[in-house]
Protein backbone atom coordinates (compact mmCIF):
# COMPACT_ATOMS: atom_id res chain seq x y z
CA UNK A 1 0.00 0.00 0.00
CA UNK A 2 1.28 3.11 -0.64
CA UNK A 3 2.35 5.66 2.07
CA UNK A 4 2.60 9.25 1.84
CA UNK A 5 4.09 11.23 4.53
CA UNK A 6 3.16 14.99 5.67
CA UNK A 7 3.22 17.68 8.40
CA UNK A 8 -0.16 18.28 8.65
CA UNK A 9 -2.83 16.28 7.20
CA UNK A 10 -5.98 17.74 7.03
CA UNK A 11 -9.36 15.85 6.44
CA UNK A 12 -12.00 17.82 4.44
CA UNK A 13 -11.92 20.68 1.84
CA UNK A 14 -14.53 23.24 3.14
CA UNK A 15 -14.17 26.48 5.27
CA UNK A 16 -12.83 25.17 8.55
CA UNK A 17 -10.47 22.74 6.27
CA UNK A 18 -9.09 24.94 3.95
CA UNK A 19 -8.52 27.61 6.40
CA UNK A 20 -6.15 25.28 8.79
CA UNK A 21 -4.30 24.35 6.11
CA UNK A 22 -3.45 27.56 5.09
CA UNK A 23 -2.24 28.96 7.85
CA UNK A 24 -0.54 25.53 8.66
CA UNK A 25 0.99 25.79 5.83
CA UNK A 26 1.96 29.42 5.64
CA UNK A 27 3.95 29.06 9.20
CA UNK A 28 6.23 26.55 6.89
CA UNK A 29 5.25 22.97 7.45
CA UNK A 30 4.53 20.29 4.98
CA UNK A 31 0.51 20.58 4.55
CA UNK A 32 -1.95 17.89 2.73
CA UNK A 33 -5.45 19.06 2.36
CA UNK A 34 -7.76 16.05 1.24
CA UNK A 35 -11.34 16.12 0.04
CA UNK A 36 -13.93 13.44 -0.83
CA UNK A 37 -15.28 15.03 -3.41
CA UNK A 38 -14.25 16.00 -7.00
CA UNK A 39 -14.62 19.43 -6.88
CA UNK A 40 -14.67 21.75 -3.64
CA UNK A 41 -17.29 23.40 -2.83
CA UNK A 42 -20.03 21.19 -4.46
CA UNK A 43 -22.76 20.34 -3.62
CA UNK A 44 -23.62 23.18 -2.13
CA UNK A 45 -24.92 22.24 1.76
CA UNK A 46 -25.22 25.97 3.24
CA UNK A 47 -27.76 28.97 3.56
CA UNK A 48 -25.17 31.29 2.35
CA UNK A 49 -25.42 34.14 5.07
CA UNK A 50 -22.53 35.24 6.31
CA UNK A 51 -21.81 38.77 8.71
CA UNK A 52 -18.75 40.53 7.19
CA UNK A 53 -17.35 41.71 10.19
CA UNK A 54 -14.66 38.48 10.61
CA UNK A 55 -13.26 38.29 7.38
CA UNK A 56 -9.99 40.27 8.45
CA UNK A 57 -9.28 38.36 11.58
CA UNK A 58 -9.11 35.40 9.20
CA UNK A 59 -7.42 37.42 6.13
CA UNK A 60 -9.97 36.34 3.55
CA UNK A 61 -10.50 39.43 1.65
CA UNK A 62 -13.35 39.85 0.01
CA UNK A 63 -13.91 39.24 -3.53
CA UNK A 64 -17.38 40.13 -5.78
CA UNK A 65 -16.61 36.81 -7.45
CA UNK A 66 -18.51 35.13 -4.29
CA UNK A 67 -20.35 37.40 -3.60
CA UNK A 68 -23.71 37.00 -4.36
CA UNK A 69 -25.71 39.77 -2.69
CA UNK A 70 -24.93 42.14 -0.19
CA UNK A 71 -28.25 43.13 1.52
CA UNK A 72 -28.36 46.51 3.82
CA UNK A 73 -29.93 44.15 6.53
CA UNK A 74 -32.25 41.65 7.97
CA UNK A 75 -36.53 41.70 8.37
CA UNK A 76 -37.30 39.25 11.30
CA UNK A 77 -41.38 38.12 10.77
CA UNK A 78 -43.33 37.16 13.10
CA UNK A 79 -45.73 34.78 13.12
CA UNK A 80 -48.73 37.87 12.89
CA UNK A 81 -46.99 39.08 10.15
CA UNK A 82 -45.49 42.04 11.61
CA UNK A 83 -41.55 42.60 10.24
CA UNK A 84 -39.02 44.20 11.78
CA UNK A 85 -36.27 45.64 10.70
CA UNK A 86 -32.52 45.04 11.74
CA UNK A 87 -29.33 47.10 9.65
CA UNK A 88 -27.09 44.91 8.98
CA UNK A 89 -24.50 46.64 11.14
CA UNK A 90 -26.45 45.80 13.87
CA UNK A 91 -27.44 42.15 12.80
CA UNK A 92 -24.83 40.71 14.43
CA UNK A 93 -23.48 37.59 13.24
CA UNK A 94 -26.71 36.66 11.46
CA UNK A 95 -26.51 38.22 7.80
CA UNK A 96 -23.77 40.63 6.33
CA UNK A 97 -23.53 38.97 2.57
CA UNK A 98 -25.07 36.27 0.85
CA UNK A 99 -22.67 34.26 -0.97
CA UNK A 100 -21.69 31.18 -3.60
CA UNK A 101 -20.50 28.97 -1.63
CA UNK A 102 -19.12 26.71 -4.65
CA UNK A 103 -17.33 29.86 -5.55
CA UNK A 104 -16.24 31.11 -1.85
CA UNK A 105 -14.59 27.36 -1.06
CA UNK A 106 -12.50 27.49 -3.73
CA UNK A 107 -11.19 30.55 -2.83
CA UNK A 108 -10.49 29.26 0.60
CA UNK A 109 -8.91 26.30 -0.85
CA UNK A 110 -7.17 28.50 -3.41
CA UNK A 111 -5.56 30.53 -0.63
CA UNK A 112 -4.38 27.75 1.13
CA UNK A 113 -2.40 26.26 -1.97
CA UNK A 114 -0.71 29.69 -2.17
CA UNK A 115 0.80 29.18 1.18
CA UNK A 116 1.86 26.20 0.32
CA UNK A 117 -0.52 23.56 0.82
CA UNK A 118 -1.02 20.96 -1.59
CA UNK A 119 -4.70 19.28 -2.38
CA UNK A 120 -5.61 15.66 -3.18
CA UNK A 121 -9.37 15.48 -4.28
CA UNK A 122 -11.55 12.45 -4.65
CA UNK A 123 -9.82 10.74 -1.57
CA UNK A 124 -11.12 9.66 1.74
CA UNK A 125 -10.23 8.76 5.15
CA UNK A 126 -11.56 5.47 5.79
CA UNK A 127 -10.05 5.21 9.19
CA UNK A 128 -7.66 6.95 11.92
CA UNK A 129 -4.57 5.17 12.74
CA UNK A 130 -4.33 4.92 16.50
CA UNK A 131 -1.19 3.67 18.42
CA UNK A 132 -1.21 4.31 22.01
CA UNK A 133 -3.74 7.01 22.35
CA UNK A 134 -2.13 9.09 19.44
CA UNK A 135 -3.20 9.81 16.37
CA UNK A 136 -0.41 9.14 13.20
CA UNK A 137 -2.37 9.49 10.34
CA UNK A 138 -5.51 8.13 8.51
CA UNK A 139 -5.61 5.18 5.94
CA UNK A 140 -8.19 6.03 2.93
CA UNK A 141 -8.47 5.89 -0.90
CA UNK A 142 -7.46 8.39 -3.29
CA UNK A 143 -8.86 7.94 -6.94
CA UNK A 144 -9.70 4.18 -6.60
CA UNK A 145 -6.38 3.26 -5.10
CA UNK A 146 -5.61 2.27 -1.29
CA UNK A 147 -3.13 4.36 1.05
CA UNK A 148 -1.93 5.07 4.05
CA UNK A 149 -0.90 8.68 5.07
CA UNK A 150 1.30 9.95 7.96
CA UNK A 151 0.82 12.77 9.95
CA UNK A 152 2.28 14.44 12.67
CA UNK A 153 -0.96 16.18 12.92
CA UNK A 154 -4.60 15.08 11.59
CA UNK A 155 -7.28 17.83 12.01
CA UNK A 156 -10.82 16.87 11.31
CA UNK A 157 -12.58 19.34 9.29
CA UNK A 158 -14.80 16.62 7.74
CA UNK A 159 -18.24 18.70 8.75
CA UNK A 160 -21.56 17.63 11.05
CA UNK A 161 -21.35 14.10 10.24
CA UNK A 162 -17.88 13.53 11.00
CA UNK A 163 -16.66 9.88 11.38
CA UNK A 164 -12.77 11.19 11.49
CA UNK A 165 -13.48 12.55 15.02
CA UNK A 166 -15.36 9.30 16.13
CA UNK A 167 -12.57 7.05 14.84
CA UNK A 168 -10.01 8.93 16.55
CA UNK A 169 -12.26 8.58 19.94
CA UNK A 170 -13.41 11.75 20.72
CA UNK A 171 -17.10 11.93 21.93
CA UNK A 172 -18.98 13.82 19.37
CA UNK A 173 -22.22 12.58 20.31
CA UNK A 174 -25.26 15.05 20.42
CA UNK A 175 -28.54 15.74 22.57
CA UNK A 176 -31.15 15.21 20.44
CA UNK A 177 -31.93 18.72 21.67
CA UNK A 178 -28.67 20.23 20.18
CA UNK A 179 -29.85 18.51 16.34
CA UNK A 180 -31.55 20.61 13.76
CA UNK A 181 -32.56 19.17 10.71
CA UNK A 182 -32.38 21.33 7.79
CA UNK A 183 -33.71 21.52 4.43
CA UNK A 184 -33.45 24.31 1.54
CA UNK A 185 -34.36 25.29 -2.13
CA UNK A 186 -33.20 27.47 -4.33
CA UNK A 187 -36.15 29.20 -5.68
CA UNK A 188 -35.51 31.02 -9.03
CA UNK A 189 -38.59 33.04 -10.53
CA UNK A 190 -40.12 34.37 -7.63
CA UNK A 191 -40.56 37.87 -5.83
CA UNK A 192 -37.97 38.43 -3.28
CA UNK A 193 -36.46 41.94 -2.05
CA UNK A 194 -32.75 41.32 -2.57
CA UNK A 195 -32.07 44.41 0.20
CA UNK A 196 -33.02 41.76 3.08
CA UNK A 197 -32.56 38.66 4.32
CA UNK A 198 -35.52 37.81 5.55
CA UNK A 199 -36.44 35.28 8.97
CA UNK A 200 -39.72 33.82 9.97
CA UNK A 201 -39.60 32.65 13.22
CA UNK A 202 -42.71 31.09 15.59
CA UNK A 203 -44.42 27.89 15.01
CA UNK A 204 -43.86 27.47 11.37
CA UNK A 205 -40.40 26.29 12.25
CA UNK A 206 -40.14 25.20 16.21
CA UNK A 207 -37.07 24.92 17.21
CA UNK A 208 -35.26 27.21 14.54
CA UNK A 209 -36.77 29.27 11.34
CA UNK A 210 -37.31 29.69 8.10
CA UNK A 211 -35.24 32.09 5.83
CA UNK A 212 -35.27 33.49 2.76
CA UNK A 213 -31.93 35.03 1.92
CA UNK A 214 -31.58 36.32 -2.03
CA UNK A 215 -29.19 35.70 -4.48
CA UNK A 216 -29.96 37.31 -7.11
CA UNK A 217 -33.08 38.82 -9.16
CA UNK A 218 -35.72 36.89 -8.22
CA UNK A 219 -33.55 33.83 -7.03
CA UNK A 220 -33.40 33.19 -3.30
CA UNK A 221 -32.52 30.05 -0.84
CA UNK A 222 -35.39 29.29 1.09
CA UNK A 223 -34.69 26.92 3.51
CA UNK A 224 -36.09 25.83 7.30
CA UNK A 225 -34.35 24.19 10.39
CA UNK A 226 -36.70 22.28 12.89
CA UNK A 227 -34.68 21.37 16.04
CA UNK A 228 -34.66 17.28 16.05
CA UNK A 229 -37.05 17.57 19.28
CA UNK A 230 -39.60 18.99 17.67
CA UNK A 231 -40.10 16.41 15.20
CA UNK A 232 -42.33 13.71 14.93
CA UNK A 233 -43.32 12.22 11.16
CA UNK A 234 -40.47 11.27 8.47
CA UNK A 235 -39.99 13.80 5.94
CA UNK A 236 -41.83 16.51 8.32
CA UNK A 237 -38.64 19.35 7.46
CA UNK A 238 -39.23 19.30 3.68
CA UNK A 239 -42.95 18.58 4.17
CA UNK A 240 -43.40 21.57 6.57
CA UNK A 241 -41.57 23.79 3.91
CA UNK A 242 -43.29 22.58 1.39
CA UNK A 243 -46.33 23.89 2.61
CA UNK A 244 -45.94 27.19 3.90
CA UNK A 245 -43.90 27.84 0.57
CA UNK A 246 -47.50 26.93 -0.63
CA UNK A 247 -49.07 29.55 1.20
CA UNK A 248 -47.01 32.67 0.24
CA UNK A 249 -48.24 34.28 -2.86
CA UNK A 250 -44.80 35.80 -3.80
CA UNK A 251 -43.51 32.14 -4.00
CA UNK A 252 -46.31 30.69 -6.26
CA UNK A 253 -44.80 30.63 -9.84
CA UNK A 254 -41.11 29.85 -8.09
CA UNK A 255 -39.32 26.49 -9.25
CA UNK A 256 -36.63 24.87 -7.19
CA UNK A 257 -32.87 24.83 -9.02
CA UNK A 258 -31.26 22.67 -6.44
CA UNK A 259 -32.34 21.06 -2.89
CA UNK A 260 -30.31 20.74 0.32
CA UNK A 261 -30.43 19.54 3.16
CA UNK A 262 -27.74 19.22 6.35
CA UNK A 263 -27.29 18.95 10.04
CA UNK A 264 -26.72 21.35 12.94
CA UNK A 265 -25.56 20.74 15.99
CA UNK A 266 -26.66 23.49 18.82
CA UNK A 267 -24.77 22.32 21.33
CA UNK A 268 -22.57 24.19 24.37
CA UNK A 269 -18.60 23.82 23.22
CA UNK A 270 -17.32 19.82 23.24
CA UNK A 271 -15.15 18.86 26.31
CA UNK A 272 -11.77 18.38 24.20
CA UNK A 273 -11.44 19.22 20.57
CA UNK A 274 -7.61 17.45 20.68
CA UNK A 275 -6.23 14.64 21.36
CA UNK A 276 -2.42 13.45 20.54
CA UNK A 277 -1.53 14.13 17.22
CA UNK A 278 -5.00 14.85 16.32
CA UNK A 279 -7.45 18.60 16.17
CA UNK A 280 -10.94 19.19 15.04
CA UNK A 281 -11.92 21.97 13.59
CA UNK A 282 -15.48 23.51 12.50
CA UNK A 283 -18.70 21.83 12.08
CA UNK A 284 -16.84 18.49 13.20
CA UNK A 285 -16.02 19.98 16.22
CA UNK A 286 -19.42 20.76 16.98
CA UNK A 287 -18.82 25.02 16.47
CA UNK A 288 -21.85 25.77 14.99
CA UNK A 289 -23.36 28.77 16.54
CA UNK A 290 -26.10 27.61 18.63
CA UNK A 291 -28.79 30.26 17.98
CA UNK A 292 -28.55 31.06 14.15
CA UNK A 293 -26.84 27.67 13.20
CA UNK A 294 -24.11 30.08 11.30
CA UNK A 295 -21.28 27.81 10.89
CA UNK A 296 -18.55 29.30 8.57
CA UNK A 297 -17.17 32.00 10.90
CA UNK A 298 -16.97 29.44 13.45
CA UNK A 299 -14.98 27.14 10.98
CA UNK A 300 -12.95 29.75 9.68
CA UNK A 301 -11.61 31.14 13.16
CA UNK A 302 -11.32 27.62 14.93
CA UNK A 303 -9.41 26.44 11.10
CA UNK A 304 -6.93 29.20 11.41
CA UNK A 305 -6.47 28.89 15.45
CA UNK A 306 -5.82 25.47 14.61
CA UNK A 307 -3.88 25.20 11.71
CA UNK A 308 -1.22 28.07 13.74
CA UNK A 309 -1.00 25.73 16.25
CA UNK A 310 -0.41 22.82 14.27
CA UNK A 311 2.35 24.49 12.30
CA UNK A 312 3.99 25.86 15.87
CA UNK A 313 3.38 22.25 17.05
CA UNK A 314 5.24 20.56 14.46
CA UNK A 315 8.28 22.94 14.37
CA UNK A 316 8.63 22.34 18.12
CA UNK A 317 8.67 18.31 17.59
CA UNK A 318 5.80 18.26 19.91
CA UNK A 319 2.60 17.31 18.51
CA UNK A 320 1.08 15.49 22.29
CA UNK A 321 -2.41 16.65 23.44
CA UNK A 322 -0.89 19.04 25.82
CA UNK A 323 0.45 21.55 23.54
CA UNK A 324 -2.42 20.75 21.26
CA UNK A 325 -4.53 22.08 23.88
CA UNK A 326 -3.14 25.48 23.07
CA UNK A 327 -5.27 25.49 19.75
CA UNK A 328 -8.32 24.20 22.22
CA UNK A 329 -7.52 27.03 24.74
CA UNK A 330 -7.50 29.90 21.73
CA UNK A 331 -10.53 29.10 20.58
CA UNK A 332 -12.47 29.33 24.03
CA UNK A 333 -10.57 32.63 24.51
CA UNK A 334 -11.87 33.65 21.63
CA UNK A 335 -15.37 32.19 21.29
CA UNK A 336 -16.51 30.20 24.22
CA UNK A 337 -18.09 32.99 25.91
CA UNK A 338 -20.48 33.87 22.93
CA UNK A 339 -20.82 30.36 21.96
CA UNK A 340 -22.18 29.46 25.49
CA UNK A 341 -24.64 32.65 25.60
CA UNK A 342 -25.69 31.84 22.27
CA UNK A 343 -26.43 28.45 23.26
CA UNK A 344 -28.35 29.73 26.29
CA UNK A 345 -30.26 32.09 23.58
CA UNK A 346 -30.78 29.26 22.04
CA UNK A 347 -32.96 27.35 24.93
CA UNK A 348 -35.12 30.50 25.88
CA UNK A 349 -35.99 31.28 22.21
CA UNK A 350 -36.79 27.47 21.74
CA UNK A 351 -39.55 28.43 24.69
CA UNK A 352 -41.28 31.27 22.85
CA UNK A 353 -44.48 30.99 21.95
CA UNK A 354 -45.91 32.54 19.22
CA UNK A 355 -47.45 34.85 20.62
CA UNK A 356 -44.40 36.25 22.53
CA UNK A 357 -42.71 36.69 19.35
CA UNK A 358 -46.03 38.85 17.82
CA UNK A 359 -45.10 40.70 21.06
CA UNK A 360 -41.39 40.75 20.48
CA UNK A 361 -41.60 41.96 16.93
CA UNK A 362 -44.31 44.37 17.11
CA UNK A 363 -41.87 46.22 20.00
CA UNK A 364 -39.40 46.55 17.28
CA UNK A 365 -41.23 46.83 14.47
CA UNK A 366 -42.18 50.33 16.54
CA UNK A 367 -38.45 51.27 16.64
CA UNK A 368 -36.82 53.63 14.28
CA UNK A 369 -35.23 51.77 11.35
CA UNK A 370 -31.51 50.89 11.79
CA UNK A 371 -31.87 51.43 15.78
CA UNK A 372 -29.01 49.54 17.67
CA UNK A 373 -28.87 46.41 19.40
CA UNK A 374 -28.98 48.39 22.95
CA UNK A 375 -31.97 50.89 22.25
CA UNK A 376 -34.20 47.97 20.70
CA UNK A 377 -33.47 46.29 23.97
CA UNK A 378 -34.31 49.52 25.71
CA UNK A 379 -37.73 49.51 23.88
CA UNK A 380 -38.31 45.75 24.56
CA UNK A 381 -37.67 46.05 28.79
CA UNK A 382 -40.29 49.38 28.77
CA UNK A 383 -42.86 47.57 27.21
CA UNK A 384 -42.71 44.11 27.85
CA UNK A 385 -41.09 44.02 31.16
CA UNK A 386 -42.23 40.43 31.98
CA UNK A 387 -41.47 38.66 28.90
CA UNK A 388 -37.69 40.25 29.17
CA UNK A 389 -37.02 39.36 32.54
CA UNK A 390 -36.27 35.84 31.22
CA UNK A 391 -33.41 37.40 28.50
CA UNK A 392 -31.80 39.80 31.10
CA UNK A 393 -29.39 37.03 32.29
CA UNK A 394 -28.06 36.61 29.18
CA UNK A 395 -27.36 40.09 28.09
CA UNK A 396 -25.04 40.36 31.19
CA UNK A 397 -23.66 36.77 30.84
CA UNK B 1 -34.35 0.05 9.09
CA UNK B 2 -35.81 0.81 6.06
CA UNK B 3 -33.79 3.48 3.47
CA UNK B 4 -34.86 4.35 0.12
CA UNK B 5 -32.25 5.43 -1.56
CA UNK B 6 -33.59 7.08 -4.33
CA UNK B 7 -35.10 9.69 -2.34
CA UNK B 8 -31.38 10.29 -0.22
CA UNK B 9 -30.16 13.53 -0.59
CA UNK B 10 -26.45 12.50 0.71
CA UNK B 11 -26.95 15.17 3.34
CA UNK B 12 -25.73 13.66 6.36
CA UNK B 13 -28.14 14.87 8.82
CA UNK B 14 -28.75 11.05 9.80
CA UNK B 15 -25.03 10.01 10.16
CA UNK B 16 -23.70 12.95 12.67
CA UNK B 17 -27.16 12.32 14.78
CA UNK B 18 -27.16 8.78 15.61
CA UNK B 19 -26.36 8.16 18.84
CA UNK B 20 -24.60 4.66 18.68
CA UNK B 21 -22.55 5.80 15.27
CA UNK B 22 -24.54 2.90 13.57
CA UNK B 23 -24.88 4.83 9.95
CA UNK B 24 -22.29 5.47 7.58
CA UNK B 25 -22.65 7.60 4.44
CA UNK B 26 -21.95 4.89 1.16
CA UNK B 27 -20.90 5.53 -2.05
CA UNK B 28 -23.25 3.26 -3.99
CA UNK B 29 -26.60 2.93 -1.34
CA UNK B 30 -26.43 6.31 -0.35
CA UNK B 31 -26.28 5.47 3.43
CA UNK B 32 -25.85 2.16 5.43
CA UNK B 33 -26.68 0.63 8.77
CA UNK B 34 -24.37 -1.29 11.53
CA UNK B 35 -25.05 -3.77 13.31
CA UNK B 36 -24.96 -1.26 16.49
CA UNK B 37 -28.63 0.27 15.49
CA UNK B 38 -30.59 0.04 18.37
CA UNK B 39 -33.52 1.07 16.35
CA UNK B 40 -34.21 4.45 17.79
CA UNK B 41 -35.56 6.23 15.25
CA UNK B 42 -33.86 9.41 15.39
CA UNK B 43 -32.45 8.84 12.13
CA UNK B 44 -36.29 8.80 10.53
CA UNK B 45 -37.33 12.05 11.98
CA UNK B 46 -34.51 14.04 11.25
CA UNK B 47 -34.26 12.50 7.89
CA UNK B 48 -35.32 15.91 6.14
CA UNK B 49 -36.91 14.33 3.32
CA UNK B 50 -38.35 11.13 4.67
CA UNK B 51 -35.91 8.05 3.46
CA UNK B 52 -35.72 6.23 6.56
CA UNK B 53 -38.45 4.19 7.94
CA UNK B 54 -38.77 1.43 10.32
CA UNK B 55 -38.05 -2.14 9.70
CA UNK B 56 -41.87 -4.00 9.62
CA UNK B 57 -42.31 -5.87 13.04
CA UNK B 58 -39.84 -4.15 15.23
CA UNK B 59 -41.76 -2.68 17.87
CA UNK B 60 -39.37 -0.03 19.80
CA UNK B 61 -41.16 2.84 20.52
CA UNK B 62 -39.87 6.03 21.07
CA UNK B 63 -39.79 8.37 17.75
CA UNK B 64 -38.35 11.13 20.17
CA UNK B 65 -36.97 10.24 23.30
CA UNK B 66 -36.46 12.96 25.86
CA UNK B 67 -33.05 13.98 25.52
CA UNK B 68 -30.80 12.74 28.07
CA UNK B 69 -32.06 9.08 27.07
CA UNK B 70 -31.00 9.87 23.34
CA UNK B 71 -27.10 9.53 24.36
CA UNK B 72 -25.36 5.78 24.59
Amino acid sequence: VKTIETDVLVVGAGPGGSTAARFAARNGVRTLLIEKRQEIGSPVRCAEGIAKGWLEECEIPPDPGWIACNPEGARIFSPDGNCAVIGSGHAGDEVGLVIERTLFDKALARLAVEAGARILLKTYASNVTVSNGTVFGITGNSMGEDFDIRAGITIAADGFESQVARWAGMETGLETCDITSTFQYRLCNIECNPSYCDFYVGSCAPGGYIWVFPKGPGTANVGIGIGASRLQDPGQVKATLDRWIAGKPEFSEGQALEMVAGGISTNKPLAAMVSSGFMMVGDAARLINPLTGGGIVNACISGKLAGETAAQAVKQGDTGKIFLQKYEQAWRDRMQKSHIRNWKAKEKYNQLSDDSFNKIIQTLSEAKPHANTLSLLLALVKKHPALVADFVDLLWA
Amino acid sequence: MIFNNHRCLRCGTCVGSCPTNSIFLHETTGIAFTETCIECALCIVVCPVGSISRTPGTNAEPVCRPAQESRV
